[in-house]
């Protein structure tokens, strides 16, 4: 079945594309100081604002660092972020969406009112918000864009887990006596992941641009860390002199998001091909 | 429709009472005291007490969100700790600003999104619908804030066609709203142009070809109606969206609005501020879905209330 998935999978080129991408980033995060020579958060005044050159591939920024390094340093951040962040946001939302699905009643109303109040905040509102409370730097923006993130698994979880509890397979494991935690495990969860594989990917596109959108404004990564969106806001004062320090880590930021998007769609087609071309 | 207006405007009295007790919790969540936070660790303690009493910190949980909401209901936010001015006269000449980028970014990304998902579904499979699919999907992978400054870039500082600072005139408008509402071009185009091909599916779209009704009648007439009704959600969510993407906006092009407004609070900690600005962008993110909910009903009228 999974053979069948992912030759479905490859057969999408926008998806193979951006899966190879995502690959690339994400081997850039892993092995990305092992790649530079130089330090990114090495400051030389005397050499602000270069043109790119052989010792500075993309120049340097304000403070005279290479923007290269900084740019690869900050693939780092930007994965770790987005992937920590989801993933806490999609365990919890999973938890909450199976609890909620599956027990129903009182828990249901109670958790899916509570997931309805969070939507009612626009996701970066909430973020913003979050970081009012606990400050920013990269804990807390991790812990913003997991919280933005856990009501909307938690409601396409519950919707899975009720159609599936319906199903013949499940009544039967509850007929011949098997306990609830053993048939969330063994039933629940393994059907609901086809769902929540396709969310998460979409979501972590998601996070890189909120996490980018909070540490441009300020509140998410502080300097001097290399974060992709905090470069791009301290580049944006020398636009015209200097485009090039704003332009590597916009570009890095779109290229990695509409990768994810990009696997994603793929990923949502071969996993249920109806919703193809729709 | 009346009973079904009056019933959704009485069912979001608690959703909007539950935001306001979040809200109002923001200030007693921040770890430590609150009042530190705003005057600073050396503050006097004399200071610390007037703020403590003005704030009403001194009060029972309870008492202070009553009075929290009292006030709120009529408009009263307190006085912000950075400019000693009533929020809400902060909030009063800031928030135009907002609501037109926003407004304005609507009705952008509707128009071009629908038209864009309308020509897409029309010419599905085809070189016209792959291009504008691609298009949709860089729209909505671009962060609003690099595309900004691309579009500063470009338009202001190369060709010098549009202002990049401020919004001194309508013209001063025409980046920042494009550049708001690009990525929600491409989320209503996609929803458009997957709504519209379940639409041009069914049985009577293929009458009315088969009857050699004109292609326009069909695609904007018979489809596009039934078409709506997932678009108009989109439009009622992206709103919500838009109001908080255009703090980023704001920044970019050096606008004073709201989005402004509540960063500038939230590096200071003017908590009065932050409270009274995410608790009214909220209620305006709830009046416009409750407005879409009713929209609903104008559009299909197959639902009955």
């Amino acid at each position: 079945m999974n053979n069948v998935i992912f030759k479905r999978l490859l057969k999408r080129k926008s998806s193979v594309i951006g899966g190879i991408i995502i690959i690339i980033f994400v081997l850039v995060a892993i092995i990305g100081p092992w790649l530079t020579t130089q330090d990114p958060l090495a400051q030389n005044l005397l050499n602000t604002y270069e043109s790119p050159s052989s010792e500075h591939w993309f120049g340097t920024d304000n403070l005279g660092r290479d923007t290269f390094t900084r740019v690869v340093h900050g693939a780092r951040i930007t994965m770790t972020v987005s992937f920590v962040s989801v993933l806490a946001g999609t365990i919890a939302g999973m938890i909450l969406g199976v609890i909620s699905g599956y027990y129903g009643g009182f828990i249901d109303t109670v958790l899916m009112r509570a997931t309805d109040i969070l939507l009612a905040f626009p996701g970066l509102l909430l973020a913003i918000a979050v970081i009012a409370v606990l400050g920013g730097g990269i804990v807390n923006t991790m812990i913003a864009i997991a919280f933005f993130s856990t009501p909307y698994i938690a409601r396409i979880v519950r919707g899975v887990v009720l159609s599936i509890k319906e199903l013949e397979y499940v009544q039967a494991s509850i007929v011949a006596g098997c306990s609830d935690f053993s048939i969330i495990i063994n039933h629940i969860i393994p059907n609901s992941m086809s769902q929540v594989i396709v969310n998460t990917t979409l979501n972590l596109g998601v996070a890189i641009l909120t996490s980018s959108a909070l540490s441009f404004l300020g509140l998410g990564v502080q300097p001097p860390d290399p974060e992709w969106g905090a470069m791009l806001s301290q580049a944006r004062v020398v636009m015209r002199s200097q485009p090039i320090a704003a332009l590597i880590p916009g570009f890095a930021i779109t290229l990695v998001v509409l990768s994810f998007s990009m696997l994603g769609d793929g990923l949502r087609d071969a996993l249920d091909p109806r919703l193809k071309n729709t | 429709m009346g009973k079904y207006i009056i019933a959704r405007l009485l069912s979001i009295i608690p959703v909007l009472l539950i935001v306001s007790f979040l809200v109002f919790m923001m200030l007693h969540l921040v770890p430590g005291d609150p009042v530190r936070n705003m005057l600073g660790l050396h503050a006097p303690p004399a200071a610390v007490e007037e703020m403590t009493r003005r704030l009403g910190l001194d009060q029972p949980l309870h008492v202070q969100y009553f009075d929290f909401l009292s006030n709120a209901l009529r408009g009263d936010f307190g006085t912000s700790i950075r400019t000693k001015n009533p929020v809400i006269e902060e909030i009063a000449a800031r928030y135009p600003y907002t609501l037109n980028l926003a407004v304005g970014a609507t009705i952008f990304a509707t128009t071009v999104g629908v038209l864009f998902g309308i020509i897409s579904a029309v010419h599905r499979n085809k070189f016209l619908d792959n291009t504008l699919m691609v298009l949709s999907l860089l729209s909505i992978s671009t962060p609003s804030f690099f595309l900004a400054l691309l579009a500063i870039l470009i338009f202001s500082l190369y060709l010098g066609l549009f202002p990049s600072i401020g919004v001194y005139s309508p013209t001063h408008y025409i980046l920042p709203i494009l550049t708001l509402g690009a990525q929600s071009v491409g989320i209503i185009a996609r929803m458009t142009r997957s709504a519209m091909l379940e639409v041009l599916n069914q049985d009577y779209i293929r009458t009315a070809w088969a009857k050699g009704v004109s292609e326009r009648v069909i695609i904007y007439s018979h489809a596009l109606k039934n078409a709506l009704i997932p678009v108009l959600t989109v439009v009622g969510l992206r709103f919500g969206g838009l109001l908080a993407g255009s703090a980023l906006i704001e920044q970019v092009f050096g606008i004073r609005g709201i989005g402004r407004l509540l960063i500038d609070a939230v590096l200071t900690r003017d908590y009065p501020v932050v409270q009274a600005t995410v608790l009214l962008v909220s209620l305006t993110f709830v009046l416009i879905n409750l407005v879409v909910d009713i929209m609903y009903r104008v559009v299909d009228p197959r639902i009955k209330y």
